[in-house]
C-alpha cells in the first residue's frame, strides 16, 4: 500500500469538527451499568489534584459555593472570579494544564490555567452550555474532560459535550427522568448515577484508533 | 486491498478535485508588487492582555510611505493577522493597499494584523490553550473592548489613529469574519467597516442568531462586505452559504449600506484574496479624510 495514500486517508478521516455523530454509537442507549470500578469513579466531582501537590475543591453550600486552591503548602485560598456564580463541580484535562469548572448559577464553563506550582490563572468563560430559553441557571453537576480533551458537562437531565477548544458539540439526552447526581467518563463510555442507580452508555473514542491497513509492512520498513 | 486502495485514492481525488475545481480565482496587478510604488512600512509587535486574561499573541502594523508625521490614519484593522499580512499569501494585504494608496483609490491609511490569543502552558507537558473560537465566535463586546482598551492604544503610541468610526474598517476570514461583524455591531461607535471573507455565522457559538437580530434592531451605522463561496462549509455548525445568504438578506432587509459577493470557493481565502482590492475600494469608497 502506497504509504502517501494511507497518511491521505488517515488525514482526510482525521481532520474533522466533533458532530455529535463522532461521539455516540448508534443504537446505543442508557444502560444499567453493574461495573463496580465504574461506581467508585462516579462524583461529586469537588476536588482535583493537581501539580506541585495542590489541589482544588469546591467549598460551601448551593448557591454561592466556592472554589478553593490548596497549595502543598500553605493555607488554602479562595479562587474568586468575577462572573462565576456558583461553582459547583470541576475536572482536570488530560495533561493537567487546564481546570474547567462549571457554574451551576450561570451558564458557563470556566477554563483556568494550572500553572507548573498548582496556581491558577487565565480563567475564562470558554464554554457555553445551552440552556432552554429564560433559564440562567445551568445546574451543572459535573464536569470531565476524557482522555482525548472532549470536555463533558452534566446537568441533571443531559449531558453537553465539546470539543477540546470548547466548541459546542451538542447535547446528549440523559436518562429518561432526569435526576441525575454524579457523572464520570473514561472516553469510551458515560456513566451517570441516578437514584442510587448506575447507567452506561457506550460513546466512540477519540481521537479514533489510527486505521490498520489489512497487509501494509510494518511501520519503520 | 485493491478495493482499498481505490477508494483511498478515490477519496484523495475527490477531496483534491473539490478543492481545486471550484477555484478560478487568480491575484490580478493589484495584489503584485509593482514597480515605482512606495513601500509601507511593516513592525511586528507582541501583546499580553487582560482583557482576555493572560493571552498572549502576535501582532504587526502597516504604516504606508505616504503617513504625514502626527495626522491620524484611517485603519483597519485584521483578525487571523498572519494570514492576512503575508505578502505571498492569498490576502496580501501590504501589498494591496500599497497599490491602492498610491492610485489613490483608497485613502492614505494603515492596518493592524492580530494572530488570535493563546493562553501558554506553563507546565511541562501540558498544551497550550487556544483562544482563537472563544475571542472570534463568541456574541459579546469582550473582543471590541479588548481593541479599544489595549491594541488601539498600544498602537497609538507609533501610530496616531483616526477616532471617526467611519475611518475604521474591521476584517477577518472564518470565525474572523463572524468577529469583525460582531465588533462593529456591538460597538458602531469604534468601527464602521467591516469585511467578512466565508464569515461563520453559524452555530459555532451562536452567531446563527444575527439574521433575526439585524431585522429586529434599529439600523446601525456600519457598511459591510461579505464574501461567500457556494462550496464553503457545511457541517454540525451550520451551513455557510446559506448562512451568509442569510446574512445578505437581513442586511438588505434592514437597508444596509452592503455587498454580497458569491463564488464559487470553498473554506478558504483564494476569492476573499482575489478581490481584495475591489472589496477595500468599495469599502472606502467616498471617504474623505480631514
Amino acid at each position: 500500500m502506497n504509504p502517501l495514500l494511507t497518511l491521505a486517508c488517515a488525514s482526510l478521516l482525521a481532520g474533522q469538527d466533533l458532530a455529535l455523530s463522532t461521539i455516540l454509537v448508534d443504537g446505543q442507549g442508557w444502560k444499567p451499568e453493574p461495573m463496580a470500578r465504574v461506581e467508585s469513579r462516579l462524583g461529586p466531582d469537588l476536588v482535583a489534584k493537581g501539580p506541585a501537590g495542590a489541589s482544588y475543591a469546591i467549598t460551601g453550600q448551593a448557591p454561592a459555593r466556592s472554589l478553593e486552591y490548596r497549595p502543598a503548602s500553605g493555607a488554602p485560598r479562595p479562587v474568586t472570579v468575577v462572573g462565576l456564580v456558583d461553582p459547583s463541580c470541576l475536572g482536570l484535562s488530560p495533561d493537567k494544564g487546564t481546570l474547567a469548572v462549571g457554574d451551576a448559577g450561570g451558564k458557563h464553563l470556566w477554563l483556568f490555567r494550572v500553572n507548573a506550582d498548582g496556581a491558577l490563572d487565565a480563567a475564562d468563560r470558554c464554554a457555553t452550555m445551552r440552556l432552554k430559553p429564560g433559564q440562567k441557571a445551568s445546574g451543572v453537576i459535573a464536569v470531565s474532560f476524557d482522555p482525548g480533551g472532549r470536555i463533558f458537562a452534566c446537568l441533571p437531565h443531559e449531558i453537553h459535550a465539546f470539543d477540546p477548544t470548547a466548541r459546542e458539540s451538542g447535547v446528549i439526552a440523559g436518562p429518561p427522568g432526569g435526576g441525575v447526581d454524579a457523572f464520570f467518563t473514561n472516553g469510551e463510555g458515560l456513566y451517570v448515577r441516578q437514584k442510587g442507580v448506575v447507567l452506561g452508555r457506550m460513546i466512540q473514542p477519540f481521537p479514533k484508533p489510527a486505521l490498520k491497513v489489512p497487509g501494509a509492512p510494518p511501520r519503520g520498513r | 486491498m485493491r478495493l482499498l486502495r481505490s477508494c483511498c485514492a478515490a477519496l484523495l481525488a475527490m477531496a483534491l478535485g473539490a478543492a481545486t475545481a471550484a477555484e478560478p480565482y487568480k491575484h490580478g496587478p493589484d495584489s503584485e508588487r509593482q514597480p515605482g510604488v512606495p513601500q509601507g512600512k511593516v513592525a511586528k509587535f507582541t501583546h499580553a492582555s487582560k482583557v482576555f486574561p493572560d493571552t498572549v499573541r502576535d501582532g504587526w502594523t502597516y504604516i504606508p510611505a505616504q503617513a504625514e508625521p502626527g495626522k491620524p490614519l484611517p485603519f483597519m484593522v485584521f483578525q487571523d493577522g498572519g494570514g492576512y499580512m503575508n505578502e505571498k499569501g492569498d490576502f496580501r494585504v501590504p501589498v494591496v493597499l500599497d497599490n491602492l494608496i498610491h492610485k489613490k483609490e483608497v485613502p492614505v491609511m494603515a492596518a493592524i494584523f492580530l494572530n488570535p490569543g493563546s493562553v501558554p502552558a506553563t507546565l511541562p507537558g501540558a498544551k497550550a490553550r487556544s483562544n482563537r473560537s472563544f475571542e472570534y465566535d463568541t456574541l459579546s463586546d469582550q473582543y471590541a473592548r479588548f481593541l479599544e482598551s489595549e491594541i488601539i492604544p498600544e498602537v497609538s503610541k507609533a501610530i496616531p489613529l483616526a477616532k471617526n468610526p467611519a475611518l475604521r474598517g474591521i476584517g477577518g476570514i472564518s470565525s474572523g469574519g463572524i468577529c469583525a461583524f460582531t465588533v462593529a455591531w456591538e460597538r458602531p461607535d469604534l468601527f464602521g467597516k467591516v469585511l467578512s471573507h466565508v464569515g461563520s455565522f453559524t452555530n459555532i457559538r451562536g452567531g446563527d442568531a444575527y439574521p433575526g437580530l439585524i431585522r429586529k434592531t434599529e439600523k446601525k451605522p456600519i457598511r459591510v462586505f461579505l464574501q461567500e463561496g457556494s462550496n464553503d462549509l457545511d457541517n454540525l455548525h451550520g451551513h455557510w452559504p446559506l448562512a451568509n445568504q442569510q446574512m445578505a438578506a437581513a442586511l438588505k432587509f434592514m437597508k444596509y449600506d452592503y455587498r454580497f459577493e458569491y463564488g464559487e470557493g470553498g473554506h478558504n481565502g483564494k476569492h476573499g484574496g482575489a478581490i481584495l482590492p475591489d472589496s477595500l475600494r468599495w469599502l472606502w469608497r467616498d471617504t474623505t479624510t480631514p
